[in-house]
């Protein structure tokens, strides 16, 4: 008897101890209590769930995640990248962790003058600063509960045995194809590009993720993979040196926070695009858009110049924190600066664009210190007008959500910049090709000159939005400078317009951004719309709808019931994920 | 005796090697619509032993002493924007280069490549203004999704050959060129 009853303590043991098969759920739009990951490719979302299923919570699939992606993505980021994530805990923990990357030390002006036009250099390994996404993944175990050689597994197990490429894959292969022939043959498909359909592996990646995996993302700054690196740079005349990896450091800070309409909204601060989406809300915050709808010309004029106003400040002011003097960000995203920019809209007219750099730059200095835009006002009525201007966006970037049971959530953004980055591959991955967001030639006082160690300006702004201290919803999009504009955009259907979380990323999209003269948007406005966005003065660009060119946005709405509804990025084949069994804990 | 028969056996097979590869002047290539399918075709070309010339921006006067004028269409726009150009003037350009190959006798293949990917409003204006002047088409599989490219090519009475992938265009381009005297049978 006694025996018997030691074996049912084994048997039941054994049931408790081992998790349940890793089932987990996928398809473009998902609901689950169980915990839920939205990811620019169905297969990162799945490596994701997986580990949720393994008991992991938001941060430990997060990680996952962010391999996988490099794996699936392999032009859109992954290991010789960079990004920022906002992780709010249940707990009452938030942190923005800055993985963005460096400038190496060789990167200056000197040495650019030297090498040719910044356009060209960047698709070269001089291209390339010092990637982040190694040293991100490390600063967010100290939040994850498992170790990463579980986490990296799936990623892992997807480039060994390999994954069927799919649409978007082929599109944008077929799309470097000049690139990858010239600087990553063997990335290719015995020379032409991958199919859809066809099977894609990738060894060297899952050989440098094993390293990764079993001696720590160190490996990467400070191992043989820094070694590698290194000399591949040396061998073909890139700037990067294993000295530059060393001294990298992801950066752990507080996420910048504004709101919108009684939410509360948490986003990376500068040198990336979340005080920008804050500034954007603080203005549109003074128009009833509720009573108007997505496709009211009259909502779309006033996002699209608010979009502008605040595209404009953030070109002239906004940069690395680390190694300028002088962000006013706190200024930026004042409410009062905002009363005061929302004065330069005109409602029934379309500003003039040859005039935005010398008359609609604005000046949010005086706000650093939370003054009223009154007395702002009054005060700088004498003062000259401040130029900016404009330069390349990169066209790229790949964005995932992850909200665990506990209510744990992560909004993790990252990019190799350009698609493919420089077209280099080491180890079976991509260089980012970042340096191209430095500008080309100084300027006097611009945030963006070139440096050693600094980090470049991007418009990347993963974020996540609490009411009552709950969260609400995690967003997040690829898309260069359509980023701000799609982001705000769906933070207005969602809270203005009361759309449901996929219909408001579904909903046709427009661009409000300095660097495009035009509306830019998805043609499926009504007819009339767009006449009278025509009649205020507006050009207008169509594109098909949906267009990837507008961004990727994978993002989790928690209902107020806790439902969770994943929506993965419909312009991306995208896809959600959630646990399908629970592992019993 | 042995000796003889394997020299020409290797004497065949030289013969056979190089009288399968066209002159490298026999085919210039060239993007309608700025997209980079055209090095694409080039690479398949390659490995059917045609050495084309690949000219993103050529010009009427460009065309030298070649059989055969391939373009490649599919509208992108960073490319238009990199080489300076937009859609009307990339439509001038072809244009004037058609019909200055056709003034010269060659023969002009039209190729789309990139399938349903590859297809919209700014791919389907230059595919609009490409078929007509095509003495051949050659389309990958999806491309002709909503049967535009059948339907043009009825209309201007050009024969269409279909591809189920960019690598297989090999047997149609094989086909054509052999046909066009590009390559020997």
């Amino acid at each position: 008897m006694k025996q018997r009853f030691s074996w049912l303590l084994i048997v039941v043991g054994w049931l408790l101890a081992i998790p349940v098969a890793h089932a987990v759920s996928v398809a473009p739009v998902l609901q689950s209590r169980e915990g839920m990951v939205t990811a620019a490719h169905p297969l990162a979302a799945a490596a994701g769930a997986e580990i949720l299923e393994k008991g992991g919570n938001a941060v430990d699939a997060a990680i996952a995640v962010s391999l996988a992606l490099g794996v699936v993505e392999p032009y859109a980021s992954g290991l010789g990248g960079e990004g920022y994530m906002v992780v709010v805990m249940a707990d009452g923990r938030e942190l923005a962790i800055d993985f963005r990357s460096t400038a190496p030390a060789l990167a200056d002006y000197v040495n650019l003058d030297k090498a040719g036009k910044l356009s060209k250099v960047k698709y070269t390994p001089k291209g390339y600063c010092v990637a982040g996404v190694p040293a991100g993944i490390g600063q967010a175990l100290e939040l994850a509960s498992l170790p990463l050689s579980v986490l990296a597994a799936p990623a892992i197990r997807l480039a060994e045995e390999g994954f069927e490429v799919s649409e978007t894959f082929a599109r944008v292969n077929m799309d470097a194809f000049e690139i990858l022939t010239e600087n990553a043959p063997e990335f290719l498909d015995e020379g032409m590009p991958w199919m859809a359909g066809s099977v894609y592996r990738n060894p060297a990646l899952a050989r440098t993720m094993k390293i990764i995996a079993e001696k720590g993302v160190d490996a990467y700054y400070n191992g043989e993979l820094a070694d590698n690196l290194d000399r591949f740079m040396q061998e073909n005349d890139g700037w990067a040196r294993k000295s530059d990896l060393q001294a990298y450091r992801a950066l752990t800070k507080k996420p910048l926070k504004g709101s919108y309409r009684g939410f509360e909204i948490s986003v990376p601060g500068s040198p990336v695009g979340g005080p920008r989406i804050l500034a954007t809300l603080n203005i549109l915050e003074h128009f009833n858009l509720a009573i108007m709808s997505w496709d009211d010309p009259l909502a779309i004029h006033i996002m699209q110049e608010a979009l502008i106003l605040t595209s404009l400040d953030q070109r002239r002011w906004m940069g690395d924190p680390a190694t300028n003097t002088y962000i006013p960000e706190k200024g930026y995203i004042s409410k009062d600066y905002a009363r005061q920019r929302l004065m330069q809209i005109d409602l029934s007219k379309a500003s003039d664009p040859s005039l935005w750099y010398s008359q609609r730059v604005g000046d949010p200095g005086p706000y650093e210190n939370g003054a009223n835009y009154i007395d702002v006002m009054l005060e700088a009525r004498q003062k000259p007008v401040i130029e900016g201007t404009v330069e390349d966006e990169p066209p790229s970037t790949t964005h995932f959500s992850v909200v665990d049971k506990a209510g744990n959530a992560v909004s993790w953004t990252q990019t190799i910049s350009s698609f493919f980055g420089t077209g280099n591959m080491v180890d079976g991955y991509f260089l980012n090709n970042e340096l191209g967001n430095f500008k080309g030639e100084p300027e006097e006082g611009s945030p963006i000159n070139l440096e050693p160690g600094r980090r470049p300006r991007t418009t990347i702004a993963p974020l996540v939005v609490r009411k009552d201290g709950r969260v609400r919803w995690v967003i997040g999009s690829p898309g260069a400078g359509r980023i701000g504009s799609t982001i705000v955009e769906i933070l207005v259907n969602v809270i203005d317009f009361d759309m449901s979380l996929e219909n408001a990323i579904r909903a046709p999209k427009f661009t409000g951004y300095d660097a495009y003269k035009e509306i830019q948007l998805e043609d499926d406005f009504p007819a009339k719309t767009i006449e009278l966005l025509l009649e205020m003065g507006h050009e207008v660009k169509r594109y098909q709808h949906p267009d990837l060119y507008f961004g990727g946005p994978n993002a989790i709405e928690v209902g107020e019931d806790g439902l969770l509804t994943g929506v993965g990025s419909i312009r991306r084949l995208g896809g959600a994920a959630s646990p399908q069994i629970q592992t019993g804990k | 005796m042995k000796n003889s028969i394997f020299r020409v056996i290797l004497a065949c097979s030289v013969f056979a090697v190089f009288s399968n590869a066209a002159l490298a002047s026999d085919v210039v290539l060239t993007p309608f619509g700025q997209s980079p399918d055209a090095m694409m075709v080039k690479v398949v070309l390659k490995k059917l032993g045609v050495d084309a010339r690949l000219e993103k921006l050529l010009q009427a006067d460009g065309l030298m002493d070649e059989k055969v004028l391939i373009t490649v269409v599919a509208g992108s726009s960073k490319g238009l924007g990199e080489a300076g150009i937009d859609k009307d003037a990339e439509i001038e350009r072809m244009q004037a280069v058609t019909a200055a190959a056709r003034a010269k006798g060659m023969k002009t293949l039209v190729m789309h490549i990139g399938g349903k990917g590859r297809r919209g409003t700014l791919t389907d204006l230059f595919i609009v203004e490409a078929v007509p002047m095509a003495d051949q088409l050659i389309v990958v599989e999806g491309g002709d999704f909503d049967g535009l490219f059948t339907k043009l090519a009825g209309e201007s009475g050009v024969v269409l050959l279909p591809a189920n992938s960019v690598r297989e265009t090999d047997a149609p381009l094989q086909l054509v060129l052999t046909e066009w005297g590009v390559i020997q049978p």
